[in-house]
């Protein structure tokens, strides 16, 4: 069992409508986003003429990759961070002392240091009932939904892209979505410094 | 404590009324989420719905009825109890209808709140007083060019969106979706991922156009000169669907030198039906009796001279041939092959609308001229061939007798929006004396949501009683003499049924109760009408309504009930599963698809005249300002644009929407930006004769060099100095009396705290 996500940047609208749903399903304090639309400009190669549109917009969601060689793991120094056997990577907040090493060692900006006392717009906690309590002076990031995948559920960004471009399921079964998006796409995980990310973008 | 789960709405307005499942905890709510559909297909939410939480607590909700104590506009603000303020506005009320007529009383309805009860009972409530009924004419030319030619049906006049998957080509035009109605794009991306070929045509590169298989970045307000020719490539290909056009559209009806269809009752025969030419046997025959009619030719029929309808389009669109347009519209010659032949040559292909097309003067052309494109080929009346523009009818009772129309209704007068400063000013309306002196403006913010923003304040000014009824102070609010404090949509049960575009009638439940003082649209009518001494129109629950709305003709029809709603929650609303529009017959007069109008009228009638001859027909024209030609370009060279993401029109500020979009930008296509020495993020002034606004400048590649687009949805008291809504005009064509939002030429510059 290997969870693993695919985004498809074909179908990204850069919407935020899976950072929305992470932010309510998980109760995020004010300021706190696991999921990130990094926007860019693509140019066009031959503009149709000279008051045309010069470029593109360019949606890249980002988040946590679960890498299988998560360097944060290696780095946390009192193994708040953990590795599933299932592939998620995950963080037991009792656990960390917000010294900052996981994001020392992520290249990919997966994790945010709460340094403020959370603080919540609504004035109290939204979202899943069994959402995790968040903590000044420790570490948020993505957790794959660990507590709605262990009931059988869909993580909450996953439920509701309008563009069709968010899907997960178990790359060891050669039957899932995921291995055959990635059997039949083009694909890439912007991977860096060898860590294996679980989480690929088609293109 | 168990979560309950209970069902409503959002009724932002984007057009989806999505149906929400609502979590409430502790007697709190805590999530919001899509809701189940009978078809699943239907199942979608956006950031917006998922931030609906927010919206319900909301810091700065209305909490009470308040009452204005400084100047208007001031934001000096007393609070009143209910009684006063029902007591005051309606002892003002019949007064006023004492002293100067019914009609002095106006009632302005919007559409900022999709709703059932609420919009079924105000109106019911404004014709049992006869109050003047103030249209919005917002949206107007969209509607306008699409009716014409189709007509209206119960779902409107396009195939259900689930169809787009049946589609082999959509051109999305004038649209946006992506960013602006993320659960219709859904649709259209699952027709893309099924091999439909995205062709979306709009000047500028938005979201839904980096997605799109060919982007046609045509010059604003052209869309009309494109579907000509559009037209001309077809027919000179001989693309065109002879049979459709013969048995389905208006092409082969002969028309008299006076504009009017030749019938039988011209001629030897009687009657009203139509006559069209049967050549194979050399004489007149009814339409309907005929097997193979002429498409073209000019006949002298009992010494009548007639042409055939078909031959009078193919004159009108002469002109727009390939490289005049290739000219006029900014596109090359072959863009315009390529479209049309996948538009005509791939099978079943649909036409997703947008407003960009409706708010340009030429807007309602534009939308006429480009269905009677899809009549040439006959991609209407099919699966996966759809023309039009959805919104649910059949619930829609607003002038039924016994429901939107009250048994004891009082006559009334229509006065639209943009006639208003003209009429505070004469006092008089078509030559008739009206003299409004109050304003019950509700479910809207045409403050801020309106052309011309100052000038509606200097007229609304001219009243003696302004009353808004809200959930939040608003641009409009900021106006009022007295404004009451609406609860929120899960505050309030409701059916949802009525304009939505999903084929659906549902329960909306009552998830919690109004929070402070607030009290639901229904609770505020029934004290009004109280006040107004009808009460007795509206001494019942809203239960008691839904079952009167479910027990219409139609709902039984279509096997629908009262019954079966309690029961099941969700109930499809329409006449069959499936639905496609015009698979026999449209709505028209003719009963036919419609290029050729016998008597076109204007769509809101102000005392104006409008020009018959070219309303006939499709037509292109520039729009009235935003122009390059205009000599006002010299002065003001950029053309006013506006797109929408994460707000619908004035709503959705809530804190994470904020964080995501934090305050009013204006994007400037790079080049444009370095002529006027602005770098991205320098805070500039936008600016024309008639107005300006000051905010921040993000500069972007994907604008059309001459354009600038200003997100919508803020409010005075965000911008820097300033308004949007200050610079636009309310300038239409007679023929069409339209808000034409992005019909406007302006400046900018970079911003040092210069004075207006």
């Amino acid at each position: 069992m290997r969870y693993v996500m695919v985004i498809d940047l074909k179908g990204c609208i850069g919407c935020h409508t899976c950072a929305m749903a992470c932010r309510l399903a998980n109760n995020l304090p004010d300021g706190v986003w696991r999921i990130k639309i990094r926007e860019s400009e693509a140019a066009f190669e031959h503009p149709v003429s000279e008051f045309a549109p010069k470029s593109a917009p360019v949606f890249v969601p980002v988040s946590c990759r679960h890498c299988k060689d998560a360097p944060c793991v290696a780095a946390c120094s009192t193994g708040a961070f953990y590795r599933r056997d299932d592939g998620i990577v995950a963080v037991d907040a009792e656990k960390c002392i917000g010294c900052k090493a996981c994001i020392r060692a992520c290249s990919y900006d997966a994790c945010e240091y709460l340094d403020k006392a959370p603080e919540y717009s609504t004035g109290f906690a939204v979202g899943d009932a069994d959402a995790a309590v968040h903590m000044q002076n420790t570490m948020d990031k993505c957790d794959f939904c660990v507590g709605r995948i262990d009931q059988g559920k869909a993580p909450a960004c996953m439920e509701h892209c309008p563009g069709a471009a968010r899907w997960y399921g178990d790359l060891d079964d050669p039957n899932s979505d995921v291995s055959r998006l990635l059997e039949q796409r083009e694909h890439t995980s912007f991977a860096k410094s060898g860590t294996e990310p679980s989480v690929y973008y088609l293109i | 404590m168990e979560d309950k789960v209970f069902y409503s709405v959002c009724r932002n307005n984007c057009f989806g009324g999505c149906r929400i499942k609502v979590t409430v905890r502790d007697g709190k709510i805590v999530k919001t989420e899509a809701a189940d559909y009978p078809d699943m297909r239907y199942k979608r939410i956006c950031s917006r719905g998922l931030s609906l939480v927010q919206r319900v607590y909301d810091p700065d909700r209305l909490q009470y009825p308040i009452k204005r104590v400084g100047e208007r506009g001031e934001g000096k603000w007393e609070r009143i109890s209910w009684d006063q303020a029902i007591g005051e506005i309606t002892d003002s009320w019949k007064k006023m209808q004492r002293e100067s007529g019914d009609s002095s009383v106006a009632f302005f309805l919007g559409t900022g709140t999709f709703s059932g009860i609420p919009r079924d009972v105000t109106t019911r409530f404004r014709n049992a007083i006869g109050a003047t009924h103030i249209t919005p004419v917002w949206d107007a030319a969209l509607y306008f060019g699409l009716v014409r030619a189709l007509g209206v049906g119960e779902f409107f006049n396009g195939n259900e969106y689930a169809d787009l998957v049946n589609a082999k080509t959509i051109l999305i035009w004038g649209s946006n979706p992506a960013d602006a109605q993320p659960q219709n794009w859904k649709q259209l991306r699952e027709a893309q991922m099924q091999g439909a070929k995205l062709i979306v045509i709009d000047p500028n590169c938005s979201a839904t156009a980096a997605k799109a298989d060919v982007f046609v970045p045509l010059r604003p307000a052209t869309d009309a000169a494109l579907a000509m020719a559009m037209m001309n490539v077809i027919i000179q290909n001989k693309w065109t669907d002879e049979p459709f056009l013969k048995k389905r559209t208006v092409a082969p009806f002969l028309v008299k030198a006076d504009g009017t269809y030749l019938r039988a009752k011209d001629l030897a025969g009687s009657g009203d039906a139509i006559v069209v030419w049967d050549a194979a046997n050399d004489r007149w025959v009814t339409a309907e009796e005929a097997e193979d009619p002429a498409l073209s030719g000019k006949y002298c029929i009992e010494g009548i001279k007639v042409r055939t309808a078909y031959d009078l389009l193919l004159e009108r669109i002469a002109p727009y041939t390939v490289e005049y347009v290739s000219e006029l519209c900014n596109i090359p010659e072959s863009l315009i092959y390529e479209i049309t032949e996948s538009y005509a040559t791939r099978g079943a292909a649909s036409i997703f609308y947008g407003f960009g097309l409706d708010h340009y003067s030429n807007g309602h052309a534009a939308a006429f001229t480009i269905c009677c494109l899809s009549m040439l080929t006959g991609n209407i009346g099919k699966p996966g061939a759809s023309s039009g523009f959805l919104q649910l009818m059949s619930f829609n009772n607003l002038a039924s007798p016994g429901l939107g129309k009250p048994e004891t209704s009082r006559p009334s007068v229509t006065v639209p929006w943009l006639s208003l400063p003209d009429v505070m000013d004469k006092n008089e309306f078509i030559g008739q004396p009206i003299h409004l002196r109050s304003m019950f403006i509700t479910m809207g913010n045409p403050i801020a949501n309106m052309t011309e923003r100052r000038r509606m304040i200097e007229a609304i000014k001219k009243l003696e009683l302004i009353v808004v009824a809200d959930m939040r102070m608003t641009d409009t609010a900021l106006y009022a003499d007295i404004v009451l404090p609406v609860c929120h949509w899960f505050e309030c049960e409701d059916y949802f049924g009525s304009v939505t575009q999903l084929p659906y009638v549902f329960q909306v439940d009552k998830v919690i109760e109004p929070m402070y003082e607030s009290k639901s649209d229904f609770d505020i009518i029934k004290l009004l009408a109280k006040g107004m001494g009808c009460g007795e129109l509206f001494d019942m629950s809203e239960q008691d309504w839904i079952k009167k709305i479910m027990s219409t003709a139609y709902s039984k029809a279509i096997g629908t009930s009262y019954e079966r709603l309690q029961e099941e929650k969700i109930l499809r609303g329409i006449s069959s599963e499936n639905y496609v529009y015009g698979k026999e017959r449209f709505n028209t007069p003719t009963g036919r698809a419609e290029f050729y109008l016998e008597t076109p009228r204007a769509s809101t009638y102000y005392g104006q005249d409008i020009d018959v001859d070219k309303e006939r027909l499709p037509y292109w024209e520039p729009p009235c300002e935003a122009w390059a030609e205009n000599p006002l370009a010299k002065k003001y060279p950029l053309i006013y644009c506006q797109d929408r993401k994460f707000h619908v029109h004035t709503q959705g500020f809530v804190p994470w929407i904020n964080e995501l979009e934090p305050e009013p930008i204006v994007k400037l296509n790079h080049e444009d930006a370095a002529d006027r020495n602005i770098a991205d993020g320098d805070v500039v002034r936008v600016f024309n004769d008639r107005g300006y606004v000051v905010l921040k400048a993000k500069l972007t590649g994907s604008l059309r060099k001459g354009m600038i687009m200003i997100p919508k949805g803020w409010q005075q008291w965000q911008f820097i100095d300033g308004h949007y809504q200050d610079l636009t005009s309310k300038a239409h064509n007679p023929a069409c009396m339209n808000n034409c939002y992005f019909d406007a030429l302006v400046e900018v510059e970079v911003y040092h705290g210069q004075e207006a």
